[in-house]
């Protein structure tokens, strides 16, 4: 009796092992990532079916790999040619065997598990919470998405060759496949089911008069579900900003003195062209800026605010697709005060260009400096314009006749 | 030694010299004038390594008799605009080969044509289509294939087109 045959290695693992399968994981985890999920559409799971089948039905006949024709086939005549030209005989018809995936047209709504628990309207439901810091200011994104929308969709693989063998390899593969009663597909980093609801068989093996070959077409249903990143929503939610200022003291030598440690929120909302009003939800103590797409606007001229409330009203809609900006301090900060206890103000003046040295004077001794524009553009200190003195600015450069300056500062 | 039995009906005004000459016009028809040449691809069934379970062999591995050289009236019929899937995966291929051949042909060239050989017909001067036996038209004990109620006289054989990829006059 001779001795029994071992194998000497076997490959029990198939993908990486040890860091490199760690780093794979991190790798699937973070590319393309903003924290946010990947958008996942109805293509995108044509995709994915595509590459299922391509991925996990490898069939060999004769050596050779049964060819499949890596796109969905629809009506369209003149598609089917261009897609199997690569195993297309002279008068332009496929080869015997192939594989080719059909997709039904229809699509209904899914029975994915995600299915279970229901946010009406497509309304946004809160996803994750991220910290941002731009080199200047902390803060943080508050993400938003709707719920996925699952979807059956079902498709049709079907093997067209001349021999049973091909027949027994795709049933087998078929088979050990789902022999867990599903099998997954990773589409855009989404885990997404497919099972197998049946298999028939139209082969035309009862004409002896025609060729005959076998068609047989295994049915899969994929439950996968839509999300459109188009609807996904980033707003920003409280920033953060420590504002400080320099004072010379009797002795000549000069302390940083800590204004205020101020909640600064920004709301950022996109018009639609129509609507004048803007509500922030919540009621704004003190109104800092109101921008259109980057541009600071004038209050009672571009907009109108009252004081407590939480709309701001534009005289005229802001056009369709213009970014709206309104940086606010929340009404509980209504009454700024600085460490010593000293009340602080916010203070909105604006001025016109009539020419000459381009100097402004405001009302009030400025303790920090809130936004400077000309006509909508903000300046930046010291590279735009610069303080001469506690009620003097100076711009750099001289605007054009009749600009409007618009200055806002904490007094 | 086989039996023979003679015909002899209609020998008031058919006989077996009547026959013949009546078949070597027709041969010296279709042979000298026509001259319409197809070539049979005998499978040599004792040395096709054929599966034990399926009967089926691979591509390129069915064995031949040396290919012989044979003359027909051929008719094609229309092709064929079909899919394989329901209006999806289309394809338009010949139509069925039917070549009506000589029983005293096939006689003389000891051949006998039979279902699942293959038959090449060149199309052109580039193109040779082949096509598989799908009806061996053995049985000739129909009207269409007597003469005059005399004897059978010629077979008439369907085939339906092959692809390249199942057999390529190799």
């Amino acid at each position: 009796m001779g001795i029994a045959k071992r194998k000497k290695s076997l490959s029990i693992y198939n993908t990486n092992k040890g860091m490199s399968r760690r780093e794979e994981l991190l790798k699937q985890l973070t590319q393309n990532q903003t924290k946010l999920p990947q958008s996942i559409l109805h293509d995108d799971l044509d995709r994915g079916f595509l590459d299922y089948v391509k991925s996990r039905y490898t069939i060999v006949s004769d050596g050779l790999q049964i060819p499949i024709i890596e796109r969905i086939m629809t009506i369209q005549r003149w598609g089917e040619f261009t897609q199997n030209w690569s195993f297309s005989d002279d008068d332009g018809n496929i080869e015997v065997p192939f594989i080719a995936i059909i997709r039904n047209p229809e699509v209904t709504y899914g029975t994915h598990p995600s299915n279970a628990f229901n946010v009406p309207q497509q309304a946004l439901w809160y996803y994750a919470t991220v910290q941002t810091w731009n080199g200047t200011t902390a803060g943080a994104d508050v993400y938003r998405i709707p719920q996925p929308v699952p979807v059956d969709i079902k498709y049709e693989v079907t093997i067209v060759c001349t021999k049973f063998r091909d027949l027994n390899a795709m049933n087998k593969v078929v088979l050990e496949n789902l022999s867990s009663m599903q099998d997954y597909q990773i589409v855009n980093g989404h885990y997404i089911p497919v099972f197998l609801e049946g298999v028939t068989d139209t082969s035309p093996i009862n004409t002896v008069e025609n060729r005959r070959f076998y068609v047989q077409t295994y049915k899969f249903t994929m439950n996968g579900y839509i999300l459109d990143s188009e609807k996904f929503e980033v707003s920003p939610a409280v920033n953060r900003a420590l504002l400080f200022f320099e004072t010379p003291n009797e002795g000549s030598k000069k302390e940083i003195n800590q204004v205020a440690n101020l909640d600064i929120t920004t709301v950022t909302f996109s018009s639609d062209g129509v609507d004048t009003v803007y509500n922030v939800n919540e009621n704004i103590g003190i109104l800092i800026t109101v921008k259109i797409n980057g541009l600071t606007q004038e209050q009672n001229t571009d907009y109108f605010f009252i004081g407590g409330s939480s709309r701001i009203t534009f005289s005229d809609a802001p056009l369709n697709g213009s970014v709206v900006t309104v940086t606010y301090i929340k009404n509980a900060n209504t009454t700024l005060m600085d460490p010593f206890g000293n009340v602080l103000l916010v203070n909105k003046e604006y001025f016109t260009y009539t020419g000459g040295t381009p100097t402004f004077e405001i009302s009030n001794p400025i303790k920090a400096m809130l936004s400077f524009d000309v006509n909508g553009l903000e300046e930046t200190e010291n590279l735009g314009y610069q303080l001469l003195d506690a009620t003097h600015i100076n711009l750099f450069d001289e605007p054009i006749i009749n600009s409007k300056i618009g200055v806002i500062y904490i007094s | 030694m086989d039996n023979k039995l003679p015909i002899t009906r209609l020998g008031k005004f058919f006989s077996q010299d009547d026959f013949d000459l009546q078949v070597r016009i027709g041969q010296e028809y279709l042979q000298g004038d026509l001259n319409m040449k197809l070539v049979l691809y005998r499978v040599d069934r004792q040395k096709t390594d054929i599966d034990d379970v399926y009967l089926e062999v691979g591509t390129d591995q069915i064995k031949y008799f040396p290919p012989v050289e044979f003359s027909g009236i051929v008719k094609i019929e229309a092709p064929k605009n079909e899919t394989y899937k329901e209006g999806l995966i289309r394809y338009l291929e010949p139509g069925n080969l039917v070549v009506s051949v000589y029983i005293k042909q096939l006689d003389e060239l000891k051949l006998d044509i039979r279902y699942g050989d293959y038959i090449g017909y060149p199309e052109s001067e580039t193109k040779t289509r082949f096509y598989t036996v799908v009806n061996d038209g053995k049985i000739v004990s129909d009207n269409k294939h007597n003469m005059f109620g005399y004897k059978p006289y010629y077979r008439t054989i369907e085939c339906s087109y092959v692809q390249d990829v199942s057999f390529r006059g190799v």
